[in-house]
């Protein structure tokens, strides 16, 4: 118990340190689609997430109740999906440097993507996981290969050349994802699959 | 049924936890669904340029008082943007570049060249007029001047200005949606369009600056 408060303690604090980093570099982050889109966005997720494990650990009793919402991590998933969708529109994206409200949306939206994620993919079926972030790593990788492939610019606050690099991040980071799926995912199919042999 | 299954054992979700998952993921799809109808006008549009250009066309705007000066002797004093516009009968086709401009606004400059040329041969000078304003600080009327003349511009049909007072400068830009980043080699990469305004001086559509038989049409449309 002592370790596990300790443990959620690291969490906690990693978390704030990853939150505040990205709201204080708003600006130099914000500058740059590619810095923008591929470095602070998945900053307040992780962020997130970071969160979501040291309530996990420090409230068990909160990720149960949790766990009545998000029956096989479909809820988490599912958002998963939304968010991430949403932020790859580039007015959307655009908005977020004009609105306040837009800004605050982003990293709402993006704190509670992380802050349910790691609860969803442990009660989330091999099959299930496979179907939301196979779908979150396609969208991802068309958005990226279109970002590339687009002659005009997306955002007016955004060179083409920017664009053209976020792309390519987009599809880096997809295959990045998907691959760490498969060596964290590949091990338990194989056991699963030799059981029933 | 349900009763038996532990709590313990969230792998083994109830009905009950299904059905709440089901309403949750539909209210997360809703609030998804009415923020990018937000976002996208309607699934309209993507890019925030498609947006302005919506949503000009749908609700003419009104051009901001700001100071602008013209280059040449007769027009020395500044003046404000709407009552120039104003005083000509004519729509303009308004246009944002800076002089020193080697990419886009070179293209779109000698798109306008083209464009006069033909307002000449078809003899719509009555109808219709060019006006291409600066957005770099460091374009004095001079280079103006030389910029048009380099361009041949005929001033009856289009003329060229500045806005001298910067901060005048910036709500203009942000007011009619042009976005200026600054650009290696000092340049700068903008968001180049015609601007179709109306005789009383209101922006009422945005043209491609691909599209100058468009922009052109547009205007004589507006013209009477």
């Amino acid at each position: 118990m002592n370790g596990a408060r300790r443990g959620a303690g690291g969490f906690a604090l990693s978390a704030a340190a990853l939150l505040l980093a990205a709201l204080l570099l708003r600006r130099p982050l914000e500058a740059s689609m590619a810095l923008h889109m591929v470095v602070q966005l998945p900053m307040i997720a992780v962020g997130g997430a970071l969160a979501g494990l040291a309530v996990a650990r420090n409230a068990p009793q909160l990720a149960g109740a949790a766990a009545r919402w998000d029956a096989h991590g479909m809820a988490g998933l599912a958002w998963l999906l939304l968010a991430s969708a949403y932020w790859m529109v580039p007015r959307a994206l655009e908005q977020s440097l004009t609105l306040p409200l837009a800004e605050a949306a982003k990293f709402a939206s993006l704190f509670l993507l992380g802050f349910l994620l790691p609860g969803s993919l442990t009660r989330a079926p091999t099959v299930i996981q496979l179907f939301f972030l196979g779908n979150f790593c396609a969208m991802m990788a068309i958005a990226g290969m279109l970002y590339q492939d687009m002659p005009q610019r997306l955002c007016n606050a955004y060179s083409l050349d920017d664009q053209v690099v976020t792309g390519v991040g987009l599809v880096v980071a997809s295959i990045g994802i998907a691959a760490a799926w498969c060596v964290w995912q590949l091990p338990a199919i194989a056991n699963q699959a030799t059981e029933r042999a | 049924m349900e009763m038996m299954i532990s709590p313990s054992l969230p792998s083994q979700p109830t009905k009950g936890d299904l059905i709440r998952t089901l309403v949750l993921i539909a209210s997360m799809a809703a609030l998804a669904g009415v923020a990018l109808w937000q976002a996208t006008m309607g699934f309209r549009v993507v890019s925030t340029e498609e947006g302005r250009r919506l949503a000009i066309a749908e609700a003419p705007l009104a051009l901001p008082q700001v100071e602008v000066a013209l280059p040449g002797a007769a027009t020395m004093a500044p003046r404000a943007l709407p009552a120039l516009l104003a005083a000509d009968k004519r729509p303009a086709i308004l246009t944002f570049f800076y002089a020193r401009c080697n990419a886009v606004c070179s293209v779109q400059g000698t798109e306008l060249q083209q464009m006069q040329r033909e307002i000449q041969a078809r003899g719509l000078q009555r109808k219709l007029r060019l006006l291409t304003i600066s957005f770099d600080p460091r374009d004095s009327l001079d280079d103006l001047a030389h910029y048009a003349s380099r361009m041949r511009a005929d001033a009856a049909v289009w003329q060229f200005a500045a806005v001298p007072d910067s901060a005048q400068r910036q709500s203009l830009l942000e007011k009619v949606g042009i976005v200026v980043l600054p650009a290696e080699m000092e340049e700068f990469q903008h968001n180049a369009a015609f601007h179709i305004v109306t005789p009383d001086g209101r922006l009422a559509q945005v043209v491609d600056y691909e599209q100058p038989e468009a922009a052109l049409a547009a205007a004589l449309e507006l013209a009477r």
